[in-house]
């Protein structure tokens, strides 16, 4: 009898326990794969650090390190409440702003999105790097995290405290966000290279483009090798909890980053221009930009092909930006918002069990429309107005010191760093 | 603190901002109102220096200079302008041309750097750049009658067309041919020639230092 007791209170107690445990390992996994995606942020900052100047470099690392920052309070004050509060009409979320008193997942779950805002805030920083006054990118970052971001992410991923967004209502697929991530980073991006113009002599007189390269293309590898490594979380991270699909989606990840280097390297060999170690290592980021919408929807093959056909546009697509002479100092267009654009309806030619469904793919190509015409305008009417008011970009005086004289009074590399285009004694003059 | 070294801290952070018929008209001010004043003064000074001079100025960063100067090392300010500033109180303004001041020998630095640039491009570059100059000087704020001298200076040569530029005005028109460069060397090589003409200048050994004109 009382082996009968002890087994009915075992027998009644072990699925909550059950329960307790699962969410648990839910939430540790989504707190790795925070870190995860955070950790892209350095990646981000070194890859932008070696494809620019050495007389800008802290400039450089200070933005990735501060639009995180700053960002990330937007982020949990606003953004979080636009984007995943109850979200009634399908444009955006109405509760949970500066969540102070939410359920544990709550906190788990604000921690991992607030770091793709950081990841959607920065990408606009490679773009518009050696040219931007910092407090105005500053300024850009918080709208990016704090609004464009989170209301384009209400429409996709909103409803998670009642309602649903209106591009979710419609079947739109993005897994971790290939258009909510990286083509609204991308837009926002263009809008500001479009204000700023170009950097001093980026494109000759009669319009042929000139190349700047950076000063270190080690930190350009490093970087990339800590994107990809970050992407697992961001990938991973976004299934949200520990199931049996993790292994489908890393794999995903990582097929998708090595085709889109050898895509990039095959796009470079096809017009007989030399292989770059910056457009293959970005090849590989436009591969794991093209998985992110199907990473959990597709078959490995089809990875594969996504994040070939990924390395392609992005080589093609930073010649095109050329031929436009818009200067995208580290291809961030191309790589996040073109590659962005084709995962998107990679996603829904490629959906298993699903294949070639053009009406689904109509609307994937409806979303990755309405993410331009909701981001690019907004940021370009923000920049616009930034420009006029605060001022956006330095003078170019600033531009020939650099901005880490300029901006900051410090230098990435005080003996190193030979070249004469600043009075290293003069630091009182900066401002 | 001497006066003197007052004079020399209030002087050089006046020096980067104005030219020298500008700087001994403040000078004189600064002494007669404002030397024996607490250092709060400053901020009052700075307000007559703008009203007088009427022109923007970016007060805040002038301010920090001369804070700077005044709290920083002796070893960093200019001589002590005394001399010549008695001499403009004489109304013997030649004299005070006749002593070398901080714009003349900038002015001196400024023609080496300018030909260590263009010693480093072609026949085609170099009037290339000098018609770009002479075609942008709108942009340096200068009087209608000064921007004809400099547009005359790039475009036939001479050694008068930037005498009465002050530092920071050296420093805009050099900014200027930087501008150049970049538009017809790209920005790679014009950073290297504007880097190699400041380490030719230098090792000539030159009084002012091309640094401070960049």
């Amino acid at each position: 009898m009382k082996t009968l007791v002890l087994l009915l209170v075992a027998v009644s107690f072990a699925p909550q326990a059950h329960a307790a445990s699962e969410e648990a390992a839910n939430t540790a996994w989504l707190v790795l794969a925070s870190v995860l995606v955070f950790f892209m942020q350095a990646g981000f900052a070194l890859l932008e650090r070696g494809m620019s100047r050495a007389k800008n470099a802290v400039n450089v690392m200070m933005k990735n390190y501060m639009d995180c920052c700053v960002g990330g309070i937007v982020f949990w004050l606003f953004g979080f409440g636009l984007m995943f509060g109850a979200n009634v009409t399908g444009w955006f979320g109405m509760s949970h702003f500066a969540l102070n008193d939410g359920e544990p997942w709550d906190y788990t779950f604000l921690l991992f999105q607030m770091m793709f805002a950081a990841t959607a805030a920065t990408i606009a920083s490679g773009a518009m790097a050696e040219r931007t006054r910092y407090g105005a990118y500053l300024v850009g970052a918080v709208l990016i995290s704090g609004v464009i971001y989170p209301i384009f992410g209400s429409w996709v991923w909103g409803g998670l405290y009642g309602g649903q967004g209106w591009l979710a209502k419609l079947g739109f697929i993005d897994f971790a966000g290939s258009t909510v991530v990286h083509s609204i980073g991308a837009w926002c991006a263009l809008a500001g290279i479009l204000v700023l113009g170009p950097r001093l002599g980026r494109f000759a007189p009669d319009g042929k483009a000139r190349l700047i390269p950076g000063h270190n293309l080690g930190l350009v590898a490093l970087g990339g090798f800590i994107l990809w490594v970050g992407w697992f979380g961001f990938n991973a991270g976004s299934n949200l909890e520990v199931s049996s699909s993790l292994g489908l989606i890393a794999l995903n990840t990582h097929l998708a980053a090595v085709a889109g280097a050898l895509g990039a390297l095959l796009a470079q060999r096809s017009t007989a221009s030399p292989v770059l170690l910056t457009t293959t290592v970005n090849g590989s980021i436009g591969g794991l930009v093209g998985i992110t919408a199907g990473c959990a929807s597709m078959a490995p093959g089809f990875a594969l092909l996504s994040g070939l056909v990924a390395g392609f546009v992005v080589v093609y697509g930073m010649r095109l930006l050329d031929r436009l002479q818009l200067d995208d100092v580290v291809g961030a267009i191309p790589v996040h918002g073109f590659a962005g654009i084709w995962g998107t309806l990679a996603a829904g030619l490629f959906y298993q069990g699903d294949l070639f469904n053009w009406e689904r793919v109509a609307v994937q190509a409806l979303g990755a429309a309405a993410a331009f015409l909701w981001a690019f305008p907004v940021a370009l009417v923000f920049y616009f107005l930034l420009a006029k008011t605060m001022g956006l970009r330095v003078s170019t005086q600033h531009e020939q010191r650099g901005l880490d004289f300029a901006e900051h009074a410090e230098v990435g590399y005080p003996e190193f760093n030979l070249t004469q285009t600043f009075d290293s004694e003069q630091w009182s003059r900066r401002g | 603190m001497r006066l003197s070294l007052r004079r020399r801290a209030i002087y050089t952070g006046l020096a980067g901002h104005f030219s020298d018929e500008e700087v001994w008209p403040l000078l004189a001010l600064w002494e007669n109102k404002y030397a024996e004043q607490p250092p709060f003064a400053l901020n009052e000074f700075l307000a007559e220096v703008v009203l007088r001079t009427e022109r923007k100025l970016e007060r805040a960063r002038l301010y920090r200079e001369l804070v700077g100067a005044l709290t920083g090392p002796p070893s960093q300010l200019l001589p002590d302008p005394e001399e010549q500033l008695a001499a403009w109180r004489q109304g013997r303004n030649e004299a005070v041309r006749q002593v070398a001041t901080p714009d003349s020998a900038a002015q001196t630095t400024f023609l080496a750097l300018n030909q260590a640039l263009l010693e480093q491009l072609d026949g085609a570059q170099q009037a290339a750049l000098r018609r770009f100059a002479a075609g942008n000087l709108s942009g340096m704020g200068v009087s209608a009658e000064l921007s004809t001298r400099l547009r005359i200076w790039l475009e036939q040569g001479g050694s008068d067309g930037i005498a009465n530029l002050g530092l920071e005005q050296l420093r805009k028109l050099l900014n200027l041919l930087y501008i150049g460069l970049c538009e017809f060397l790209g920005p790679v090589r014009a950073d290297r020639v504007l880097s190699q003409a400041v380490n030719r200048v230098e090792q000539q050994g030159v009084e002012f230092s091309p640094r401070r004109l960049l």
